[in-house]
């Protein structure tokens, strides 16, 4: 083998590299605004379903949250669900109307992304799904039907997931076929409600 | 018919890489959940494919023989990331609709198939087509078998509904049904005896196996079982 | 420990790489002809998926992350998470080559029985599939052992039981329909596996 030839040949790949990560960087850089923008136009338009409100302060309890996904006791108790990020709602006068808790837990295909919004008094008002869910089509897909979702609404804490239909009051109808993801969004929503409960208002 | 209607023509009818070659089996079964799907990746992958041919044949003269695979795969998997970035920023929703197979089609058999197959020994116009022509035959797969799936599983098409609820079959838009779309699809090929990979009379473009990327593991497989007893 | 178990079940059995996540999907259908093939396959790729998904982490928390020490040497706030796939294609291949260097110098009696499969793995999707999805789902190193295995004894799995079934298909072959002879029987014997696999969903 002979050495220059080698040399050279590395050369001609760092330079093909080199050349393919400045045009990435450039790439990176003129679509870094409209990504960051695309993430949060679906996560705003998902706070606005669950909770409308005039104004989203996301700056407020970011250190509740940080203690609580430090503490980890949240997750704990709520089949690992993560808490992401926390808004407070606030009305026309500046007057705090409620919460919208971004979480997410394991599913059955990936991360389930949950937005849930609770009021003061630990009502969950609604709940939305900023992204696509990575669950199967007709099956754990199904929740993001209003049959679905719409459960939520006006339920209290600590949710648990019936099979097979008939839901009482603090019980959620799980999607038939896909227990997993019904309980995914559960816990979420659980882990929003408790969170609101020990670290904003506790 | 002019050289580049000639290449357009050889991906979408002649060696379709689905149906005919049966390149890229991962993507092709996974994101066909709907024909919207199938069509997102399937242009994507032609994109990757039309400017990774074009700057492979360009630069073909320029990789060492030794740096070949690693300029390749580093050419491919820049593309690859562009893609990905310009997807997430002007199509999210079909970013979070097909996720990590994005960035997948870097080990798609197709794109380095065609750059080993074709691009290396054409001159970059034609690759280019040709990676168009693929591409395009590639989408057009996906998008059909996602629409066959939709259909049965989901009753619509491209989210139009078709079929009422009680009528769909969910198994078609799962795992399974992609596995059993799959096999009927190759079945009656075989049945119908059309040239296909599965019965042996594909055209076998001349580089190491074929680019086929069944045949290509049965075959290096085999060799290796040879070796191994020799 | 809980959450390192549910790590390694989910993804041995219940989201089984190859029969409900399609990664993989070329070497299942193309080295399962033979048992012993299959099992040697199974082998090198547990080897190298574990191995790629170690690395790849190390190489992802000291270089590309926002809080790694090189983005914070050089002031980048956002990370380099963008270059990831090109950067992890490259070092799995590279790895590839290595491992293989490696076992013929020094293990010559591992590589006699895997060595023939390595350069099979640096095109399977599920390395690089492990390495992307540790870093999207946040997993810590010893997350992304339990991870890297889970997905690649799941692989194993699936294609021994594929081949197992095949010797008898390849066997029988004469009492197959003719149009279903060859992949059809294949894939409608993956469609079949991965119905019973749904079995599985209940464990976690």
């Amino acid at each position: 083998m002979n050495k220059d030839s080698f040399v050279k040949d590395a050369l001609v790949l760092t330079a093909i590299t080199l050349i393919s990560g400045i045009l990435l960087g450039a790439v990176y850089g003129v679509t870094k605004d409209p990504i960051e923008r695309a993430n949060n136009q679906s996560t705003y338009e998902a706070y606005r379903v669950v909770m409308d409100a005039a104004d989203y302060d996301t700056d407020s309890y970011q250190d509740a949250l940080d203690t609580a996904v430090s503490d980890g006791i949240v997750a704990s108790e709520n089949g690992g669900a993560e808490l992401l990020s926390v808004a407070a709602a606030k009305d026309d006068s500046g007057a705090e109307i409620g919460y919208v808790v971004k979480g997410q837990c394991s599913g059955y295909g990936g991360n389930d992304i949950v937005v849930v919004g609770v009021s003061s008094d630990l009502v969950v008002t609604g709940i939305s799904f900023p992204e696509a869910l990575p669950e199967t089509p007709g099956l754990g897909q199904k929740a993001t039907e209003p049959e679905f979702y719409e459960q939520f609404a006006g339920k209290g804490m600590n949710l648990s997931v019936k099979k097979g239909g008939g839901a009482g009051e603090d019980e959620i109808d799980a999607i038939s076929g896909a227990t997993i993801t019904s309980t995914a969004v559960t816990n979420t929503v659980n882990a929003a409600t408790d969170f609101v409960e020990m670290y904003i208002l506790g | 018919m002019n050289k580049y209607m000639e290449r357009i023509y050889n991906g979408i009818i002649k060696e379709n890489p689905t149906f005919i070659i049966m390149l890229g089996m991962c993507p092709t079964l996974a994101t066909t959940t709907s024909a919207i799907n199938g069509l997102g990746m399937g242009l994507s992958t032609t994109a990757v494919l039309m400017c990774s041919n074009l700057v492979i044949s360009a630069l073909r003269k320029t990789i060492p023989e030794r740096m070949r695979l690693p300029g390749e795969i580093v050419v491919v998997a820049s593309f690859v990331t562009i893609v990905q970035l310009l997807i997430q920023a002007y199509v999210p929703a079909l970013y979070s609709a097909l996720g990590i197979y994005i960035p997948l089609i870097v080990v798609n058999c197709i794109i380095l198939g065609r750059a080993e197959a074709y691009a290396l020994f054409n001159e970059p116009d034609v690759s280019f087509f040709d990676g168009l022509g693929m591409g395009l035959g590639f989408s057009l797969a996906l998008t059909l078998i996602g629409a066959v799936r939709e259909l049965l599983g989901a009753g619509s098409v491209f989210g139009i509904p078709l079929i009422p609820e009680e009528y769909h079959i969910s198994i078609f838009v799962l795992a399974p049904g992609a596995f059993l779309v799959l096999a009927m699809l190759t079945a009656v090929q075989n049945k119908l005896k059309l040239p296909s990979a599965t019965n042996g009379d594909a055209p076998k473009p001349e580089f190491v196996c074929s680019g086929n990327c069944l045949g290509c593991f049965s075959d290096c497989a085999e060799k290796a079982d040879e070796r191994k007893e020799a | 420990m809980l959450n390192l178990l549910t790590i390694a079940i989910k993804y041995s059995l219940v989201s089984n790489v190859v029969l409900s996540q399609f990664l993989g999907i070329c070497p299942f259908l193309g080295v399962s002809r033979k048992t012993d093939s299959s099992k040697g396959m199974g082998a090198a790729v547990i080897f190298v998926i574990v191995l790629a998904s170690m690395i790849t982490h190390v190489i992802y928390v000291a270089f590309m992350a926002a809080s790694s020490p090189l983005c914070k040497a050089l002031g980048l706030r956002d990370g380099l998470d963008f270059l990831n796939t090109i950067v992890f294609i490259l070092v799995i291949a590279a790895l590839v080559q290595f491992v293989e260097m490696f076992l013929k110098k020094y293990v010559p009696n591992l590589y006699e029985s895997l060595g023939v499969y390595l350069p099979l793995i640096t095109t399977n999707c599920a390395v690089l599939g492990v390495a992307l999805n540790n870093v999207s789902y946040g997993y810590n190193f010893i997350e992304c052992l339990v991870y890297g295995l889970g997905i690649s004894v799941g692989f194993a799995i699936a294609l021994i039981l594929m081949s197992t079934i095949r010797e008898d298909i390849i066997a029988d072959n004469d009492k197959i329909p003719h149009s279903f002879q060859g992949s059809p029987i294949v894939l409608v014997t993956a469609s079949l596996m991965a119905i019973a696999f749904f079995g599985f969903s209940g464990l976690i």
